[in-house]
């Protein structure tokens, strides 16, 4: 049931993303950038998606320290790993957009450091799991270094406002001049990605309660 | 007039080449994203393949010690 | 006991055991020196420039040389199990944690202070123009660096490859206040007031630091019992 559900739901999302790409390459050139800005339908999607992953981790890692169910560690795995997918999306769409439009890869602006610094955080959060053997003091202090590494997403999200960035302000909040016909494509788009990201971490989700068996199984041929 | 049409042409003819231009760059980042989800399926699979002959491995390992 | 009681005691019983010694802030201190002789090769010092490096230069310097006292923290109870004893005491983690913070932040505290004197010697900078301003960036910039090397000092101590892990996860963590920190550095040092263009950075340092010291306290029972 499982299985047939997250089936479905991927086959939605690429209906959705093959008939979008398709509406997306007919629209208008924007003025100033080109067809350029119309990486901006995957690289906005990709950020929302990523921050939500961010939230559902931190969500998870509040609940393991709570409830020291396994479950939610291993949701905060997965959310986690899929989020740094989607960040690292996110950062190199963004690059090779800003490599056309300011002639440069890179540059040190707030929001750009700061989406940065959260990618190596989530990195960390993974090789410190790598770095911890026994099972519940990895839960444990992932969980910690995930609610630790979460202070830095507001940081990211708000930087566009705190700081006068390289960045464009945003297409959404506070005055943002997108038509609405493009907001609709975006957040079909938007729809997509986040159905994407569920597919994967239930995936993510089930190899690592296969790893779990793994470990109670080799514990049962130790015992033996 | 005659001296203006070569400079009209001129200018389609670079506009189409700036276009071309960004079409290049778009292709680019389309190419990146889906190449870096593609990857993480791909490892996702190979660690699924990976998990599953462990689990089948140690199954029958625990099967062969029981008899 | 009272917690802040308790917390002094912690403290002063690191700091004792601090200056019985001197191990912890004499390295820091010459690491702080090194650092600072290694970066005058790296530009030149006398140009007009140095001062638009100072900020990024002694917070660097900083947390470098910091990271060997915070290191220390709790790898120090280790031999004769002095950390169970410590978590086992009828004390709160809290209070435990704040009482090894304050002491580090005295001692990382200590070490900027003499560093910096001798910063505007060997770069020629005349540091002391906005002092109330630059101490009280300095104390809210290593409140920061101490808070966050505290918490992780006592996350890694029991797992291998503590040496990597440490700054791995302290570095990016500590980004945004020391990027606040050298901003506001940068204009204290030039002369420049803090104003309303680098007010923002101010008040990310003191959000920053609020922020993490109250999630610390507030985690650090389940770091050192789980």
């Amino acid at each position: 049931m499982r299985d047939k559900i997250l089936f479905v739901f991927g086959v939605v999302a690429m209906g959705i993303l093959a008939w979008n790409v398709n509406a997306i390459a007919r629209l208008p050139e924007e003025t100033q950038q080109g067809v350029t800005f119309k990486i901006i339908f995957f690289h906005v999607p990709m950020w929302m998606c990523a921050t939500m992953a961010a939230t559902v981790a931190l969500l998870a890692s509040v609940g393991f320290l709570v409830t020291k169910n396994f479950k939610f560690d291993a949701a905060a795995v997965a959310s986690t790993e899929v989020g740094l997918a989607f960040t690292t999306i996110g950062l190199v769409t963004g690059s090779i957009w800003g490599r056309q439009i300011w002639g440069i890869w890179w540059t040190w602006d707030a929001r750009l450091t700061s989406a940065l610094v959260c990618w190596i955080l989530y990195a960390g959060y993974l090789m410190l799991r790598k770095a911890i053997e026994e099972p519940t003091q990895r839960a444990t202090f992932a969980a910690v270094f995930s609610i630790f590494a979460f202070i830095d997403v507001p940081i990211v999200v708000f930087s566009i406002k705190w700081w006068r960035t390289q960045h464009p302000q945003p297409v959404f909040w506070s005055g943002g001049s997108f038509p609405p016909d493009w907001t609709h494509h975006l957040m079909w788009n938007m729809l997509a990605m986040l159905l994407l990201g569920i597919v994967m971490t239930a995936v993510r989700l089930r190899q690592e309660e296969a790893q779990r068996e793994i470990d109670s199984l080799r514990r049962m041929a130790h015992a033996l | 007039m005659d001296l203006t049409a070569p400079l009209f042409l001129a200018q389609i003819v670079s506009d189409e080449v700036r276009l071309q231009h960004e079409y290049e760059y778009l292709s680019y980042g389309l190419t990146a994203a889906w190449v870096i989800l593609a990857v993480y399926v791909l490892l996702m699979v190979s660690r699924e393949r990976k998990l599953k002959n462990e689990i089948g491995r140690l199954r029958a390992m625990l099967e062969d010690r029981r008899k | 006991m009272g917690f802040f009681h308790a917390a002094l005691v912690i403290m002063m019983k690191d700091l004792r055991a601090e200056l019985r010694t001197k191990e912890a802030i004499n390295a820091s201190f010459a690491f702080a020196l090194v650092i600072l002789l290694l970066f005058s090769f790296a530009f030149d010092p006398e140009a007009d420039t140095t001062k638009a490096l100072s900020g990024g230069l002694l917070w660097i310097v900083f947390a470098f040389a910091g990271t060997l006292v915070l290191n220390r923290s709790f790898a120090r109870e280790l031999p004769n199990d002095c950390l169970d004893a410590l978590v086992a005491a009828p004390i709160s983690g809290a209070a435990l944690f704040l009482g090894k913070a304050l002491a580090n932040f005295v001692l990382v505290m200590a070490m900027e202070l003499v560093s910096l004197p001798v910063f505007g010697i060997f770069y020629n900078v005349h540091w002391a123009n906005q002092l109330g301003e630059l101490l009280m960036v300095l104390a809210l910039g290593t409140w920061a660096l101490t808070v966050i090397g505290t918490i992780f000092s006592a996350l890694t101590v029991n797992i291998r490859l503590r040496e990597v892990m440490l700054p791995m996860l302290t570095y990016p963590i500590l980004v945004p206040a020391l990027m606040a920190a050298m901003q506001l550095t940068m204009q204290l040092v030039s002369g420049n007031a803090i104003g309303p263009e680098t007010v923002t950075w101010l008040k990310m340092l003191i959000g920053f630091d609020v922020a993490y010291t109250a999630v610390s306290l507030f985690l650090v029972e389940t770091v050192l019992v789980g």
